[in-house]
């Protein structure tokens, strides 16, 4: 009995003294594999290839279409590079203006829009940062040809992280750093109340550098939750479904939510000093409630002081700046050793997580030739989750956000100017995120890489293979347009054969769209940087068609208003004539597109 | 979408709502002045009517005092929702045997007269112009008040 105790108590004795010494052995060998890093060999290991590395991923992400190196183009570049950033700090000072000159917040308040402005471009950019960094650690196809390269791992991860530091800077200096600036010169020079210094606009680069490099580490460091998410939604797509219908629900959630509290009656004017007083108590409790984001806004502007007016830079928002730069570096040693240790497990089996689907036993129908390649063009859009969720959050959304804006237009007692002005904008609204929606379009050709030429080997008229490719967009806009322009009806605005007219005429104008889009992709086509880059590759064909959406959207809905205002001053009973008249443009509009979609693809791909 | 799609059609949606709700909205007129159409008068219980008053007055009132006497006159203006309501009491004699003060209390307009005694056997008047502060000037009542001893 005794040495049965005996024996119990050393087994226990022992269990703990293996645990002491496991956990010495980690602590030991963390300490030395910690001290080796920071030898002068290993620091000073192949330096050359990180920047080797690092420029030849660099090249191909950075590299612009038809990228010519000679000075002139080099210049011209350089210059429309500045010319859009000041266009953008244009734009950014003008809407302060307006939100300062109508009075919209207050100018003591406009440090709060800053951070408010600032917190939300984190956190997007955090999110693209996750998105992207798990495409380019993980997934990337130059992963295969990078991990063959005599280096050590620890380089190879740098030269990553460095690429996605470089693209999400570019991001930076695209939007937030130019609309920063456009806050801070507008409140410096016309704030008299609590202006932010002038001198922000040049300092505010050293925080914005630092910033960048917080949202990607973080996004770093997220990223590896992110790619055990991706890896279950391969295992189990159904988690992916029932993440998104709940994120979708939510937001049909949020929208009765904010349906409920429109007033019955809505009178802006009357309510301005209620609504403005709540926009600025909302900024200023934002600001106080997000500490760490304030603390950065400090470090660009300063704080203010009772003793002087407006923002001055001061001990404590150097102190604050000094503050963060430590914690990037801090953050920096964790994404290295956290990060780098699957990023390189993930590097030598980047393709052994992927799905290995069974050969299921179907048994093989013929089908047409045409339905063919419809179903398969429609079993790939839907399988697709990318696409599927892009277009269908889209044609949901559109109804959705149009039945709000009409209970708002109707709860606002509005004149007859004021209802074709509602008028105008609910077209617009429908328009333009259904034609923007129609980018993608753009590259749909261009995405298949050196496989898009086998469509002229195929026994069948391109026609077929091509059309099936638009008709994902063709099918599902049409009851997005439908609900939309019956919520327009329900509101009765407009007499209902006026709805049931601008309803075909908007869908006319997006079946125009994507005829449109999709001509400017097998026109100038970039099979070869979507073979070479990826799906992530850079298309100015997309980025065409957005411009033109825009400008379509915008046409159509001045013109709605301008017909429709013109039968109201004939003192019409009908808005129908005017509607006819939309009518016969957007089917000349529809014709013409449809038309140079046929005879391009006749010149480019039907062989004499 | 791209980001600045989605954030231009987010403006583009809070605009469209800021838009119609400044300049589409219907004109009211949201502080309407509502002008003054008739004047009440209306006088202490201890003066007494006179019938038939002179030519260009619209009351008459006498009131014995053979020692000082104090009472009041309120005037109102109709209609009730009138923006302004206040009156103003004119003098319109050169008697200075009285003097008066006037009270404003957000409906009612109050004078309060306070009189000499008459000479014994003898009498004096009063007379006043009470009209509307909305700028009226054609509308006005004047009354008279005999303070008499005998």
């Amino acid at each position: 009995m005794k040495n049965s105790e005996t024996s119990k108590k050393n087994r226990f004795v022992n269990f703990f003294a293996k645990i002491k010494s496991n956990v010495k052995g980690y602590f030991d060998a963390t300490h030395i594999k910690f001290k080796k890093f920071f030898t002068k060999e290993n620091l000073s290991y192949d330096f050359d290839k990180y920047k080797a590395f690092t420029a030849l991923q660099a090249r191909e992400v950075f590299s612009k279409e038809s990228q010519s190196n000679e000075r002139k183009d080099k210049i011209i570049r350089i210059v429309l590079m500045i010319l859009k950033f000041v266009v953008v700090v244009g734009v950014a000072y003008a809407l302060c203006f307006v939100i300062g000159t109508f009075g919209v917040i207050l100018p003591k308040s406009f440090f709060s829009l800053f951070v408010f402005f600032t917190t939300i471009m984190f956190v997007l950019q955090l999110i693209s940062t996750i998105v992207s960094s798990t495409k380019n650690y993980y997934i990337s196809e130059d992963n295969k040809v990078l991990i063959t390269f005599p280096s050590k791992g620890a380089s190879l991860f740098l030269s990553k992280m460095t690429i996605e530091y470089l693209k999400q800077l570019k991001n930076t200096v695209d939007f937030y750093l130019p609309v920063s600036i456009g806050i801070i010169i507008y409140t410096a020079l016309t704030n008299p109340l609590s202006p932010l210094p002038l001198y922000s606009v040049v300092w505010i680069v050293f925080p914005v550098i630092v910033m960048v490099a917080i949202i990607v580490l973080l996004g770093s460091l997220i990223s590896v939750l992110y790619l055990q998410y991706l890896r279950l939604v391969k295992i189990v797509p159904a988690v992916r479904l029932v993440l998104v219908g709940a994120i979708f629900a939510l937001i049909i959630y949020g929208a009765v939510l904010l349906i409920g509290l429109i007033p019955p009656d809505l009178n802006l004017l009357n309510t301005w000093n209620t609504i403005r007083a709540n926009i600025d108590s909302f900024l200023n409790t934002f600001s106080n409630v997000m500490v760490p984001v304030s603390w950065f806004c400090n470090s660009i502007v300063g704080v203010t002081s009772p003793s002087y007016k407006g923002y001055r830079l001061n001990g404590a928002c150097f102190g604050k700046f000094f503050a963060v730069l430590g914690c990037t570096i801090v953050l920096f040693f964790i994404v290295f050793f956290v990060v780098k240790a699957l990023f390189l497990h993930m590097m030598t089996k980047s393709v052994d997580y992927e799905k290995v689907n069974e050969k299921a036993h179907h048994r093989n129908h013929v089908h047409h030739k045409h339905s063919t390649f419809a179903f398969k063009e429609l079993k790939i859009s839907f399988r697709t989750f990318e696409v599927s969720a892009t277009y269908i959050v889209t044609y949901v959304l559109i109804p959705l956000l149009i039945y709000l804006i009409c209970k708002i237009f109707d709860a606002i007692n509005t004149s007859m100017k004021g209802n074709m002005l509602s008028i105008m904008f609910i077209v617009l609204l429908i328009v333009l995120p259904l034609l923007a929606s129609n980018a993608p379009l753009a590259s749909a050709y261009s995405r298949e890489g050196h496989a898009g030429y086998i469509k002229k080997t195929k026994p069948i008229q391109p026609t077929t293979p091509m059309l099936s490719k638009l008709l994902f967009n063709l099918i599902l806009s049409i009851p997005s347009i439908f609900v939309s322009m019956y919520i327009v009806g329900i509101f009765g605005k407009i007499d209902i054969g006026t709805v049931i007219i601008v309803g075909v005429c908007v869908l006319l104008l997006q079946y125009a769209h994507i005829f449109y889009s999709s001509t400017l992709d097998f026109v100038n086509p970039k099979n070869e940087n979507y073979q070479i880059e990826g799906q992530n590759a850079k298309n100015s064909n997309e980025n065409i068609s957005t411009v033109v959406a825009f400008v379509i959207s915008f046409l159509f809905a001045f013109l709605v208003f301008f017909f429709f205002q013109e039968q109201v001053l004939a003192h019409a009973e009908t808005f129908l004539p005017a509607a006819i008249r939309l009518l016969i443009i957007c089917i000349l509009t529809f014709g013409s597109c449809l038309l140079l979609y046929f005879l391009k693809m006749k010149a480019y791909f039907m062989e004499k | 979408m791209k980001k600045p799609v989605i954030i231009l059609v987010a403006l583009i949606y809070i605009i469209s709502i800021v838009i119609v709700g400044f300049i589409g909205i219907q004109a009211r007129v949201f502080n309407p002045v509502v002008f003054v159409n008739d004047l009440n008068v209306n006088f202490d219980e201890n003066l007494v009517k006179i019938d038939s008053p002179a030519e260009g007055v619209d009351y008459a009132y006498r009131i014995f005092a053979n020692s000082e006497v104090t009472f009041t006159v309120t005037a109102n203006v109709l209609p009730n929702d009138a923006t302004n309501k206040r009156c103003v009491f004119e003098k319109r004699d050169e008697s200075s045997s009285y003097t008066f003060e006037t009270q404003f209390n957000g409906e009612y307009t109050i004078a309060s007269f306070k009189c000499e005694a008459a000479p014994a056997d003898g009498v004096y008047s009063l007379r006043m112009k009470v009209k509307p502060t909305d700028g009226n000037k054609s509308l006005f009542k004047v009354f008279d008040i005999f303070v008499y001893n005998f």
